[in-house]
């Protein structure tokens, strides 16, 4: 029986930025822009400059597969992808695939380099459903290839407007992505100020909250600004909350630090565990690369991007990846970490060792992993792993 | 005919041991991106690693990457930790970062094995009709730079002169197997296709220059042999394409051959597609590299589909054949997720239809294996 999701009701500009989340799919009936679903990591100031409405199709559709309890996946294994394969994807595909209730998209950007099947589950729903695709690639990371890398990523973006600006009827101008830019920053630093808050002894946000908005970064919920707006409220509330000592509702006393890394589970009842098993939220990698760092504003911003793209921590091999999230991690003060992988996930899943080694040779805290299946059975059968981790860590 | 070779094979961990005794280096690669005229110009051994996958070696492999992740990958790394000969022979190993599973190869023999690891990044969205410059100028720096690492790891310069003398060279072995090929495909065919892919598989083990003096011996007695008469057609001719296909791993050619299939023909990395191309001789070396390598026909991990698609059809056309075997490891979601378009193509330029086989080193599939191959060939057979 699968439990109610536990939301903290007691912040009103909270409750708002939630509501906005989960209204996502609603909303982008309603605009009159184009709809280009993209690859969950990819920027979304490419699409905004363009005047187009970006759609983090994995995380929306993934999580309303989830929450309205559909069977979809069946249509993504007959268009051609494996019953294994990552159920993010399965799931985005078969939700478009299925044509009930598919959300309204035109166009699809895919991200490719970087992991298989979001290449091919991207060129799949296309394919199927005679809308355009656009891939974006971003060369393997190694630091010997920097140079051509970052030249490579520059062309790629440089066609990418020219051909997708084309469509679009919209010429690409560098101030108007300078513009973009500084809206996304502005939605970075507001994301990596309320991470901050996470880091104090008591920490203002639970883990299902924190993990909806850190995922706001994936398409800035089709408005930057009201984004941004929505989270400087979220900020200062939590920031009362801080300074007035108080804990979001369902926190156990002296709870584990958890700083959490890898592929989010589409069952968000795993957020609502955490505490429940004693621990704490302290910070995720999930959706970090996108705000990592904020882009520099007043350079040249196609080569700027480039360089910002290159250096995503999730290009980036398992130990690379391991250090480059050190310092956020230790910003964070964990007392743990748990390593999430989802089962079919052939890129950072299948690095889990080498990170796992890596973050315990610097940090030597507690780490454990634990696998999500596409079933919601799986988020259950967990609960006795992640509470005797959390139990050992206090 | 091809006994010699086969014996050669057999004994070839050994030859290289005195060949690492006589001061030689050898260097493995995996996927078909890695120009093997650059480890051949530098003086060193090159080895494809298409030997080893087991069963064994596969599960050894699953104490590193998820059992998940693609078996050829999870034997790869498992024969590395299990100290299996070609792979404890090498003195490094390069890797063209394609897929997911190489990509995570990698990062698993730098991390844990003591060897040299050298990637080169390939551009997944050129092909050659739409180029992409900067695909074009990525691919050369990544050449540019395995051969100095070739260079540095054997302390010879690869001079132009000796890479195009290895690129003419290696023209050479290809334009052998080409032959050979084109000898499967005649009627009565004068060499089987199984034999000719064995063959293309020793031509990744044994010492190049013995190859193709044996390739060559093998074509020419062929040229000169008589023609058996035609067999009746009673058996389904089939195609084969898909994943990487291993040395070892014969299950799904043994069981459609038991089955009473015949294959006569492939599109497979370690088979045809390996050897046709050559590089060209009238530009710059590295020039002729980057544009066989990146605008041979490609791996599913490329983008474009059209030129993989031509090709196949085009193997099951020439070979005449009445149904394809679409065969796919598990996990690689690269060529997996094709099989439709594969399909639906198939049926459409020359109305044969295609079973879709996902497997891996195991012997867990074999019974719903052969059943669904024995389907197959019933539904071929009209019965």
């Amino acid at each position: 029986m699968r439990k109610p999701l536990r939301f903290d009701r007691s912040l009103e500009p909270l409750n708002r930025l939630i509501e906005t989340f989960m209204r996502s799919r609603d909303r982008i009936r309603s605009r009159h822009s184009k709809i280009i679903a993209k690859w969950r990591l990819f920027p979304p100031e490419i699409i905004y400059a363009l005047g187009a409405t970006p759609y983090d199709l994995l995380l929306h559709e993934g999580l309303t597969r989830n929450l309205e309890n559909l069977r979809v996946d069946g249509y993504a294994i007959e268009a051609g992808l494996s019953a294994d394969s990552c159920p993010w994807n399965l799931t985005s595909t078969g939700m478009i695939l299925s044509e009930r209730d598919s959300p309204p998209i035109d166009i699809f950007l895919a991200g490719a380099g970087l992991c298989d099947v979001s290449s091919k589950s991207w060129q799949i729903m296309a394919r199927q459903t005679g809308k355009p695709i656009y891939p974006v690639e971003t060369p393997i990371f190694e630091s010997n290839s920097q140079k051509r890398a970052l030249s490579f990523i520059h062309e790629e973006l440089s066609l990418l407007f020219a051909r997708l600006g084309r469509r679009l009827g919209q010429q690409y101008s560098e101030t108007r992505l300078q513009e973009e830019v500084k809206k996304g920053n502005k939605v970075r630093r507001l994301l990596l100020d309320v991470t901050g808050l996470l880091s104090q002894s008591s920490p203002p946000l639970n883990a299902l909250e924190y993990f909806l908005i850190h995922a706001t970064a994936g398409d800035y919920l089709q408005d930057p600004d009201y984004l941004a707006t929505l989270i400087s409220s979220v900020k200062d509330e939590a920031e009362r909350r801080v300074d007035e000592n108080r804990c979001p509702p369902g926190l156990v006393d002296d709870p584990a630090r958890i700083y959490y890394v890898g592929m989010a589970p589409q069952d968000l009842q795993f957020w609502n565990m955490i505490e429940d098993s004693g621990g704490l939220l302290v910070g995720c990698e999930t959706y970090l690369p996108l705000f990592y760092d904020s882009i520099p504003e007043n350079g040249p911003v196609l080569e700027d991007f480039a360089k910002w793209i290159w250096m995503m921590p999730h290009h980036m091999a398992g130990a690379d990846r391991a250090k480059a999230l050190m310092r956020y991690i230790k910003e964070q003060k964990p007392d743990a970490i748990i390593i999430g992988n989802v089962a079919g996930c052939r890129s950072l899943s299948s690095s889990e060792r080498i990170m796992k080694e890596t973050l315990k040779e610097e940090l030597g805290i507690p780490i454990t992993s634990v696998e999500f299946g596409a079933s919601e059975d799986d988020v259950t059968l967990l609960e006795p792993h992640i509470k005797a981790f959390i139990e050992i860590c206090r | 005919m091809i006994e010699t070779l086969m014996e050669m094979v057999k004994e070839r961990p050994e030859s290289i041991k005195q060949s690492k005794r006589d001061g030689l280096k050898v260097v493995g690669y995996l996927c078909p991106y890695i120009p093997e005229e650059l480890i051949t110009a530098a003086g060193m051994i090159p080895i494809r690693m298409v030997s080893g996958s087991s069963y064994e070696a596969m599960h050894a492999g699953e104490q590193y990457v998820k059992p998940y992740s693609c078996p050829y990958v999870r034997s790869c790394i498992g024969n590395k930790a299990n100290g299996e000969p070609y792979y404890d022979l090498l003195d490094a190993l390069c890797v063209a970062c394609t897929c997911d599973g190489m990509k995570n190869l990698q990062q698993y023999w730098r991390r844990y094995f003591d060897i040299p690891v050298y990637t080169v990044g390939v551009p997944q969205t050129s092909n050659r009709f739409r180029t992409r410059q900067q695909a074009i100028e990525y691919f050369r720096g990544e050449l540019r730079q395995l051969r100095r690492s070739l260079e540095e790891l054997n302390g010879r310069e690869i001079s132009d002169r000796r890479l195009r003398s290895s690129i003419r060279f290696h023209n050479l072995i290809r334009a052998r197997m080409r032959r050979l090929y084109e000898y499967t495909t005649s009627e009565p065919p004068l060499i089987s296709w199984r034999e000719v892919f064995k063959i293309s598989h020793a031509g990744f083990l044994l010492d190049r220059v013995q190859f193709l003096e044996e390739a060559t011996r093998i074509v020419e007695a062929l040229k000169s042999s008589r023609r058996t008469k035609a067999e009746n057609g009673s058996k389904p001719r089939l195609v084969i394409y898909g994943s990487l296909m291993s040395f070892e791993d014969t299950k799904v050619l043994d069981l459609a051959e038991n089955a009473g299939g015949k294959i006569v023909g492939d599109a497979l990395c370690t088979g045809s597609r390996f050897w046709r191309k050559d590089v060209a001789l009238d530009v710059p070396s590295i020039d002729g590299l980057v544009e066989r390598y990146l605008h041979n026909i490609p791996c599913a991990y490329m983008t474009d589909t059209t030129m993989r698609l031509n090709y196949v059809v085009a193997r099951a056309r020439e070979s005449r054949a009445q149904g394809l075997i679409y065969y796919t490891l598990k996990s690689c979601d690269t060529f997996r997720s094709e099989f439709r378009i594969f399909e639906e193509a198939l049926r459409k330029e020359l109305g044969i239809p295609a079973l879709l086989i996902e497997t891996e080193y195991s012997p867990a599939d074999m019974g719903t294996t052969r059943t669904k191959i024995e389907a197959f060939l019933e539904m071929l057979r009209g019965i």
